[in-house]
């Protein structure tokens, strides 16, 4: 997987279907992309669709629960984030691949204690590109600021970062030109878009390596 | 003295949707001043120069041309519509913009035609071989949908999952 958008919601939480977000996906420049609600992994014209779970409890029994409920582990399986203790708690449960939203918690509640517990773990922390798109002024300024806090802790603890365009449209997705300019205006350079897209690729080719074929 | 200029062309999604060049540069100025500030647009000196047949050329001083892309991008309602704005090209002149414009007509042919789907009629745009954009009339509101050719036509419409035929 060269470039993977990791965060799509096609019909029935966005106005797309799945089919055409992954024709627009393969016009932009992905090759694979997360949909959310997907019924499984699939190939759509070209476009390897990856299924996505998106755990939105804020109590951690209740995520433990619902990650055990996802069955063989092919989905990806994202968290949003909540509070210190929460994330702190999440970082450390099997299972989870990815933290998003970390732009809407507090400033403190992602450190560099988490950063490293991050890089350890395997875990990656979800750039969402939809409120640069669609919210302005002080939400907008806070969003950078956390993303620029955020590239700072990656580039000395080296955890994964991914990056969505968390789009419910094909009027939500970008290409990956866009991605890089867009995610300039908070400092990341280039070759770190290119290694963000292609992390979930990574990733998976890691958890794939240490499978034991009888 | 005359400032050197740079020219932006971008690729207006849904290419159906008929957007004033006006609307539009005062969606790009909106964009461009929320991101960067009064005194980059007053620097940057943006412009809507033409916009048609999906696309639109947006110009600025040289040196901004990035700063105007950016913009463009975060642009995601005209006059109340929804659109998107893909920036294909930048140039020198507006000449070799409209040239690129001509090179891709396909993707500006839209057909227009109306469906029926289980008793209920909807107006449907079909443009770029199997896109289709369907607009569902509402009596209190316009639903729009993104869907593909194969989509509809799968008699059960399972593949999308859409209850009803949309």
């Amino acid at each position: 997987m060269i470039a993977t958008d990791a965060a799509v919601h096609p019909y029935p939480s966005g106005d797309s279907s799945l089919r055409r977000m992954a024709l627009a996906a393969r016009e932009l420049g992905f090759d694979s992309m997360v949909a959310v609600g997907a019924a499984a992994e699939e190939e759509i014209d070209g476009v390897r669709v990856l299924q996505g779970i998106v755990l939105s409890s804020g109590n951690q029994r209740e995520v433990m629960g619902q990650i055990r409920k996802t069955g063989d582990g092919s989905a990806v399986i994202m968290v949003n984030a909540g509070d210190y203790s929460f994330n702190r708690a999440v970082l450390q449960m099997r299972g989870v691949h990815i933290i998003r939203h970390i732009e809407r918690t507090h400033k403190k509640s992602f450190d560099h204690i988490m950063a490293r517990m991050a890089a350890d773990r395997a875990v990656a922390i979800d750039i969402d590109l939809n409120p640069l798109i669609h919210s302005r002024g002080p939400p907008r300024q806070k969003v950078l600021q956390r993303y620029r806090d955020i590239m700072r802790l990656h580039s000395r603890y080296g955890f994964f970062v991914t990056i969505s365009s968390n789009a419910h449209s094909v009027l939500g997705q970008r290409s990956v030109r866009d991605v890089v300019l867009l995610c300039s205006l908070f400092g990341m350079e280039k070759d770190q878009v290119g290694e963000a897209l292609t992390t979930l690729g990574k990733m998976r080719s890691g958890r794939r390596a240490v499978e034991v074929v009888p | 003295m005359r400032d050197k200029r740079r020219y932006v062309l971008a690729r207006i999604e849904p290419p159906w949707e008929e957007i004033d060049p006006k609307e539009l540069y005062l969606a790009i100025h909106e964009a461009f001043t929320s991101l960067f500030g009064d005194t980059r647009a007053s620097e940057a000196m943006v412009a809507v120069v033409d916009c048609r047949d999906g696309h639109a050329i947006a110009r600025c001083t040289r040196g901004c041309e990035s700063l105007l892309q950016i913009a463009m991008l975060t642009v995601h309602t005209v006059d109340g519509r929804r659109v998107a704005l893909r920036t294909r090209a930048t140039s020198g002149t507006m000449l070799a913009l409209k040239r690129r414009i001509n090179d891709y007509p396909h993707s500006c042919t839209v057909q227009a035609r109306t469906l029926e789907i289980d008793g209920n009629f909807y107006y449907a745009h079909q443009y770029q071989g199997q896109k289709v954009d369907v607009i569902a009339k509402g009596f209190k509101k316009q639903e729009l949908l993104f869907l593909t050719e194969k989509e509809l036509e799968m008699k059960n419409h399972a593949a999308t999952g859409i209850p009803d035929g949309i």
